[in-house]
C-alpha cells in the first residue's frame, strides 16, 4: 500500500471525532440526495411501470350503454384496431362490508364488469383475477387499503332485485385514474354477466358502456381517433381518452406533486452538493500544518491532495452510502403511499442504478472537494504553513465588544467556510419557504375560490325558473349561466380540454383568471386560454384552437388572450356561449352565484336550501378536492419539516466545526475566566451571523432563484403564489433563530465539558 | 512530604497535590504529593526535564485542572470548594496566565487581546485605564492596532502578559513564557515579570531558561512528579 492511501487512513483512525463530524455532514447529504432520487424515480416512472404491467390500451373510449352487435362491427372495420375488449360499468352502486367481519363500512362503487378473456388495463396486485364464478370481485387498492379489507373478506353490494353477495379474491389497480379516497368512488370489478344480470340497469342485448382499444400503428393514432369519432355516430355521452390524454389526466392530479419534488431534488442537490465541499474543506484546513510537514520531508502537492482526496473519499463511501440508503428508506413508504393514491407502482427495487450513480458522483465529488483546498494549501510556503497556517489575516474591527461580538468576528474571520455553511442552510431554509408558501397558498384556495380568480362561490344546477330564483334570493350580488364542455383538439385528438362560456358579456363578471398576455375576450368567437392548453398547443393570441366537443361539433374560436389556469393543467378554453352552444347546443348548463360584499356563502346557501334550490361550493384547485388538497398539503409540510430539521442539523454541524477549530479560542476565553455563559455567547454569535446570512441568502435564493424555477416547473399551477409571505418568513426567522441559539448552547455545553488543559494542550 | 514556603501568608499554596491520568493499569501519577506555597511579592521558578510535572502543576494552581487529590487555595480561597462557574469568575478576577505559545485569539487585535479579560468582568473603564498602563510599560503601543499574526514573537508574548496583568491578579503564572522568544526578547519579559514581582505579586513560573531562573526568589525542582 502507497504512503499516501497509508497516511490517509491513519488520519482516519486518529482523530475520531474529526472523522465523525465529516461523515456525519457526508451522510447527511448523502440522506438527502437519496430522498431527492428515490421520490423522483418513484414518481416519475409510476405511470409508465403501471401501464406497462397492467397493458393498458392505447385508447379508451365510454359512453351510454350500446349493445355489444351494434358496436363491434364498426370497430372491426377500423383498419388499425389490432384489438378492443368491452366492459359494462354501473354506478353509484352501494356497497358494504358484512358485520361479522368487523367494523361495518358503507358506500357507493363503480362497477365494472369485464369479459374474463380480455381483462385488458387491469393490473392484479394481490390474490389472483376472477375465474367466472358469480359470487366473486376483484376490488380496486385504494378500497382495500382504506377500508382494511382482506382477501376471502365478504361485500355486499345492492343489485337490481336484491342484495348480492360477493367475496374478494383479488385487489388491482387500473393506472387511468386517481386512487380511492382521492377519487371519489372506488372501483371494483365483476364478471360481465354478474353485472348485466344483477346490478346494471341497462337495457338490450349484450349492452356495454366502455371500451380499452389497442392499436396496430401508434404513429396512425390521431386518424383512429377521427375513424373512431365517425363511427360514434349514434352513440350518447361519448369520451375518448388516449394514453397521452390519461397521462395528462395524472399528471393533472399528481404534477403538482411531481414538479415540487424536481425542485425540492434540484435544491436539496446544490445544498447536498456545498455540503459535501464543505465538510471536505474543513478537514483539510485543520490540517495545513501537517500538510506544512508532509511538504517539509519532500512529499508533492499533487500526492499531498491525492492523499487528502482518498481520506476523505474513504469516509465518504461510508457515510454518503449510508445516508443514501437512510434517505431513500425515509421517503419511500411516504412515495409508496403517494403512487398508491394515483394508482401507479413503485420501482421493482428501492435502490436502484440512479442511487448508485448518485452516490459515486457524491463521493467522487467529496474527493475533489477535498483534494482542491489540499492543492492550493500546498502551494503556500512551507514556513507559513508550519508556523500555523490556519491563523488567517481577517479585517480590522472597531471594538471588541462582547463574546457575542466576538463569536461573530469568529464566524466571519473565515469567509469561504462560512459562505459554505451559510449555502448549505440557506437551501434547506429556502425549501422550507418554499414549501410554507405553497400550503398556505394550496389552503387558502381551498377555502377561497376568489384567489384563483373565481368570482363566484356557488354553482346551482339550471332549470327552468331557476335563474331568476337565484337573482332574488337575497345577499346574491349576480348569477349566470355557465357552461362546460369537454372537448378535444381537432389536430390531435389525443390532447383533451375543457370550454367554458358564461351568457354573453357575463364572462369578466363571474370569471377573472390573471390575463398572462394578450386582451380579455368580447365577443363571439373570441376565447382566453389556459397557459398549458397554450403552451401544449402551441397557441398564442390571434390564433384559431379548433375543438371538436364531445357531442360531434365543431367549436372554432380566435385566441385573445392567454390566463392563468390552475384547474385541469390549464386545458381550458373560456369562450362565448353562444359559440359553444352553436356548436353543441345540449352542453350542461349551471348557475354561477355570486354573493353581495359581506355575505358568506354558507347563507346565501341556506337562503337557496330553503327555496329548494341545492348549490354547490366552488372552488378545489383539482377536481378531487379537499382530500387531495390535504395530501398535498400535508407531504408539503412533512418535506418542511425534513428540510427544517437538516437545516437545524447542518447549523449544529457548523458550530461544531467553528468550535473545533476554535477550540483554541474558547480555551483562552475559559483559562481568562470566560465561564460557561461566554462560551454559549461566543458560540451563540457565531450561530446568529450563520443564521441570519442564511436567513438573508434564503430570501434572496427564493426571490431571484427557486421563485423562477418552481414558477416554471409548475408550470400551469403558476397561479400559486409562492412568494414570501411576511407570517411565513416571520415564523421561519424565528424557528431558524432559536434553533441557532439553541444549537450555540448544545456545542457551548459540550466544549464547555472539556477542561482548558485538555483544550489547549489539543492546539 | 516537603512543602515550600511559608503556607500562611501565600498567595498560592498546595497541599499533597496528586494528579493521575489514565484508569487501571494505564493510570499514570504525573504529580504526586507536591505541596508549596508562593506569597505575595514573591516569584518562584520550578525547574525539571520534560515529562517531569512542571506544567500540570501550574494548571493546578491556576484552577485550569482539578487534583486527583489534594488541596489548591488561592488568596484565601481553596478551588476544590469553587463550581466551575465560580471557578471561571475567580480565574478572571485573580490568576493571570502567560503561555509558552502565546495562545493570543488570532481574530483580534493586539489591544482587544488584552483587553479582553476586563471585557468579560464588565470592568470597561478601569480595564482600559489598566491596560493603556501596561501597553505603555510594555513598550507595546507601536503594534497594539496590529493582529497577532502580524507581531514578532516577542511583542506576541507581551501581549499576552499584558492580558495577564490587566485584571491586577495577585497572582501571576506562567508556563515558559521565554520558550519561544530571542535572547533580547526574552530579557524584556523577565523584566516586566520582575516588575509585576516587585508590584507585589505572587509570580510562579515554570522555565529552562537559566536567566529567568537566576531571578526567582525561589527555585523548586520535580523529578517525576515529585519535589526534590
Amino acid at each position: 500500500m502507497s504512503a499516501v492511501v497509508i497516511r490517509a487512513l491513519a488520519a482516519i483512525r486518529a482523530r475520531p471525532a474529526s472523522t465523525l463530524i465529516t461523515a456525519l455532514g457526508l451522510f447527511l447529504a448523502g440522506a438527502i440526495l437519496g430522498s431527492a432520487v428515490t421520490t423522483r424515480e418513484a414518481l416519475g416512472g409510476g405511470l409508465e411501470r403501471a401501464q406497462r404491467a397492467a397493458q393498458t390500451a392505447d385508447i379508451v373510449a365510454h359512453f351510454d350503454p350500446v349493445a355489444l352487435d351494434t358496436l363491434g362491427p364498426r370497430l372491426d372495420a377500423i383498419a388499425n384496431i389490432a384489438d378492443w375488449s368491452p366492459r359494462i360499468t354501473a354506478r353509484p352502486v352501494n356497497i358494504a362490508t358484512r358485520r361479522a367481519d368487523g367494523p361495518r363500512r358503507t358506500g357507493t362503487a363503480e362497477v365494472n364488469g369485464l369479459l374474463l378473456d380480455q381483462p385488458r388495463g387491469l393490473l392484479i396486485v394481490a390474490g389472483r383475477g376472477l375465474s367466472g364464478r358469480e359470487d366473486e370481485v376483484v376490488v380496486e387498492r385504494g378500497l382495500f387499503t382504506a377500508w382494511h379489507l382482506r382477501l376471502g373478506q365478504g361485500l355486499r353490494l345492492r343489485g337490481r332485485s336484491g342484495p348480492l353477495f360477493v367475496r374478494i379474491v383479488g385487489v388491482s389497480i387500473e393506472p387511468d385514474v386517481l386512487a380511492f379516497p382521492l377519487a371519489s368512488r372506488p372501483r371494483i370489478y365483476l364478471p360481465y354477466e354478474t353485472v348485466r344480470n344483477r346490478i346494471s340497469t341497462a337495457r338490450g342485448r349484450l349492452p356495454v358502456t366502455a371500451v380499452a382499444i389497442n392499436v396496430t400503428d401508434r404513429t396512425r393514432l390521431a386518424v383512429t381517433l377521427a375513424q373512431l369519432r365517425a363511427a360514434s355516430f349514434g352513440l350518447d355521452r361519448v369520451t375518448i381518452q388516449t394514453r397521452t390524454g390519461i397521462r395528462l389526466a395524472i399528471d393533472q392530479a399528481s404534477g403538482l406533486i411531481s414538479s415540487v419534488i424536481v425542485a425540492f431534488a434540484i435544491v436539496a442537490l446544490v445544498a447536498a452538493l456545498v455540503m459535501i465541499a464543505a465538510a471536505a474543506y474543513a478537514r483539510v484546513t485543520r490540517d495545513l500544518a501537517t500538510i506544512g510537514t508532509l511538504r517539509a520531508i519532500g512529499v508533492s502537492n499533487p500526492v499531498i491532495a491525492a492523499s487528502y482526496a482518498i481520506e476523505v473519499a474513504a469516509i465518504a463511501v461510508v457515510a454518503i452510502g449510508a445516508g443514501v440508503v437512510a434517505g431513500s428508506v425515509a421517503v419511500a413508504g411516504q412515495a409508496a403511499v403517494l403512487l398508491e393514491s394515483f394508482n401507479e407502482l413503485p420501482p421493482p427495487h428501492p435502490l436502484g442504478l440512479g442511487h448508485a450513480l448518485v452516490a459515486s458522483a457524491a463521493v467522487a465529488a467529496a474527493g475533489m472537494a477535498a483534494g482542491a483546498p489540499a492543492l492550493i494549501a500546498a502551494r503556500r510556503p512551507v514556513v507559513e504553513l508550519l508556523r500555523g497556517a490556519a491563523i488567517v489575516r481577517t479585517g480590522r474591527a472597531g471594538v471588541i465588544g462582547s463574546p457575542l461580538l466576538l463569536g461573530a468576528r469568529l464566524a466571519l474571520s473565515r469567509p469561504f467556510r462560512l459562505a459554505a455553511a451559510v449555502v448549505s442552510i440557506a437551501g434547506g431554509i429556502a425549501v422550507v419557504l418554499v414549501m410554507a408558501s405553497l400550503a398556505r397558498t394550496l389552503v387558502a384556495t381551498q377555502d377561497n375560490p376568489q384567489s384563483l380568480g373565481v368570482r363566484y362561490s356557488l354553482l346551482v344546477e339550471d332549470s327552468p325558473g331557476a335563474l331568476d330564483a337565484v337573482r332574488s334570493t337575497p345577499g346574491v350580488a349576480a348569477a349566470a349561466i355557465r357552461y362546460e364542455a369537454l372537448a378535444v383538439n381537432a389536430y390531435d385528438l389525443g390532447q383533451p380540454l375543457r370550454i367554458v362560456a358564461f351568457d354573453a358579456g357575463r364572462s369578466g363578471v363571474f370569471d377573472g383568471r390573471p390575463l398572462l398576455s394578450g386582451r380579455r375576450s368580447l365577443g363571439p368567437g373570441e376565447a382566453e386560454v389556459g397557459e398549458g392548453l397554450a403552451s401544449s398547443l402551441g397557441l398564442a393570441e390571434g390564433q384559431m384552437l379548433i375543438a371538436a366537443a364531445e357531442g360531434g361539433g365543431e367549436v372554432r374560436l380566435r385566441i385573445v388572450g392567454v390566463v392563468r389556469e390552475p384547474t385541469n393543467d390549464g386545458r381550458v378554453a373560456y369562450a362565448d356561449a353562444t359559440t359553444l352552444l352553436a356548436a353543441q347546443p345540449g352542453t350542461a348548463a349551471q348557475i354561477a352565484v355570486r354573493p353581495t360584499a359581506g355575505t358568506s356563502p354558507e347563507i346565501v346557501k341556506e337562503r337557496l336550501a330553503a327555496q329548494g334550490i341545492t348549490a354547490v361550493p366552488t372552488g378545489g384547485l383539482v377536481p378531487s378536492g379537499a382530500s387531495f388538497v390535504a395530501a398535498v398539503v400535508a407531504l408539503l409540510r412533512a418535506v418542511a419539516a425534513v428540510n427544517g430539521a437538516g437545516s437545524v442539523a447542518l447549523t449544529l454541524l457548523a458550530l461544531v466545526v467553528l468550535a473545533r477549530e476554535r477550540s483554541e479560542t474558547v480555551a483562552i476565553v475559559r483559562a481568562i475566566g470566560g465561564s460557561r455563559r461566554h462560551v454559549a455567547m461566543l458560540l451563540g454569535g457565531a450561530g446568529l451571523v450563520l443564521m441570519t446570512l442564511a436567513l438573508v441568502t434564503a430570501v434572496v435564493a427564493q426571490w431571484l432563484l427557486l421563485d423562477p424555477i418552481i414558477e416554471r416547473l409548475l408550470g400551469t399551477y403558476g397561479v400559486l403564489d409562492v412568494s414570501l409571505d411576511g407570517r411565513d418568513l416571520a415564523l421561519t426567522a424565528v424557528g431558524a433563530m432559536l434553533a441557532a441559539i439553541a444549537s450555540s448552547l448544545a456545542v457551548a455545553l459540550r466544549y464547555s465539558r472539556i477542561t482548558v488543559r485538555r483544550a489547549l494542550h489539543a492546539e | 512530604m516537603r512543602t515550600e514556603g511559608p503556607a500562611a501568608t501565600a498567595t498560592v499554596s498546595a497541599r499533597e497535590l496528586r494528579r493521575v491520568y489514565g484508569r487501571g493499569h494505564a493510570a499514570r501519577a504525573v504529580l504526586d504529593s507536591v505541596s508549596l506555597a508562593v506569597g505575595p511579592g514573591e516569584l518562584v521558578a520550578i525547574l525539571g526535564p520534560s515529562g517531569s510535572g512542571k506544567s500540570t502543576l501550574l494548571n493546578l494552581l491556576g484552577g485550569l485542572d482539578r487534583p486527583t487529590a489534594g488541596e489548591v487555595v488561592v488568596n484565601g480561597q481553596s478551588l476544590e470548594s469553587l463550581s466551575e462557574a465560580a471557578l471561571a469568575r475567580f480565574r478572571r478576577t485573580t490568576i493571570g496566565f502567560v503561555f509558552q505559545s502565546f495562545h493570543l485569539i488570532p481574530e483580534l487585535s493586539a489591544w482587544e487581546n488584552v483587553l479582553l479579560p476586563a471585557r468579560l468582568a464588565r470592568d470597561r473603564h478601569g480595564g482600559r485605564r489598566r491596560a493603556l498602563a501596561l501597553v505603555e510599560t510594555l513598550g507595546l503601543g507601536a503594534v497594539i492596532g496590529q493582529l497577532p499574526i502580524d507581531l514578532s514573537g516577542g511583542e506576541r508574548q507581551r501581549v499576552a502578559i499584558a492580558r495577564a496583568l490587566v485584571m491586577d491578579p495577585p497572582l501571576v503564572l506562567a508556563d515558559e513564557p521565554t520558550g519561544n522568544l530571542d535572547a533580547a526578547s526574552g530579557a524584556v519579559v523577565i523584566e516586566v515579570l520582575a516588575n509585576a514581582v516587585t508590584a507585589g505579586r505572587a509570580v510562579v513560573l515554570v522555565t529552562h531558561d537559566d536567566r529567568l531562573a537566576r531571578t526567582a526568589h525561589r527555585v523548586i525542582a520535580l523529578r517525576d512528579g515529585r519535589l526534590e
